[in-house]
């Protein structure tokens, strides 16, 4: 399941920093290790198992590689975490559509 | 995550019942636990009794048989014999909550109930199945439970 994939890529702390680094624009791996507290090496890792796990993608600009947040696998995930929300809402929703057969 | 916000009608259920408006509030709302069939529909285990307190600020909760209480909302209108509006937590994301309200308006052989439940747009693409659920068990337990229960009383 993509969700899966995408949740177990985002349970890396320093992982989810690199990923929100991007989510608002396309950025240069420079950019995105700036200010964070492990290597550019790294850093270039942490977006190896993103791009793996589908949350993002990489294109060329110029010299240079950018990064950016893949849209389609957050909706993806979004859906995958509504319907496990819905799942858990059985109680009382249930219940009250329930009474109708009693 | 920001979801959009688009326009979702309520759900409104009106009936009317054998009582002046402030008997049908005071049965509605006093008599709350003695009409909601709360064995069966309850988000907690365990049930015992179910209230909604009198005043705003007031909670309408569920109680469990260990004493547990579970809210239900809180009480932002308490107007009788008008009005009673509560917001509507159950089982829902926080800052979320929906919004019950009740409305007596006088008749000439009774007082004409409407409950409207809104709030579903926060919810998002989630809402639809629940608003459905929601919107067939209002129509059992408001335009039953509580019409039976109002109708015996009032006669």
């Amino acid at each position: 399941m993509a969700y899966e994939a995408a949740l177990a890529a985002l349970s890396d702390p320093t992982r989810r920093l690199v990923f929100e680094r991007i989510l608002a624009a396309p950025r240069p791996v420079t950019v995105i290790a700036e200010g964070l507290p492990v290597s550019r090496p790294a850093v270039s890792q942490h977006l190896k198992v993103l791009k793996e796990a589908g949350l993002i993608t990489e294109r060329r600009d110029g010299t240079r590689r950018l990064y950016a947040a893949n849209p389609q696998a957050l909706g993806e995930l979004r859906a995958a975490i509504e319907a496990m929300w819905h799942e858990a809402l059985g109680g009382m929703a249930a219940a009250i559509d329930k009474e109708r057969e009693g | 995550m920001t979801i959009a916000r688009f326009p979702v009608p309520p759900i409104v259920k009106r009936v009317t019942v054998r009582a002046a408006p402030a008997r049908a509030f005071a049965l509605f709302a006093g008599d709350f636990a003695r009409w909601w069939p709360l064995s069966r529909v309850h988000t907690g285990p365990d049930p015992v009794d179910c209230a909604i307190e009198p005043r705003v600020g007031g909670r309408a909760f569920e109680r469990a048989a260990d004493g547990h209480e579970t809210a239900w909302g809180t009480v932002l209108a308490y107007d009788p014999p008008h009005r009673l509006t509560f917001s509507w937590i159950v089982e829902l994301p926080a800052g979320q909550e929906q919004l019950v309200e009740i409305r007596f308006t006088p008749e000439d052989r009774g007082t004409t109930v409407e409950l409207t439940h809104s709030g579903w747009e926060q919810l998002g693409e989630a809402a639809a199945s629940l608003r459905e659920r929601y919107d067939r068990g209002w129509g059992t337990v408001f335009e039953r439970h509580f019409v039976d229960y109002a109708n015996s009383a009032a006669t």
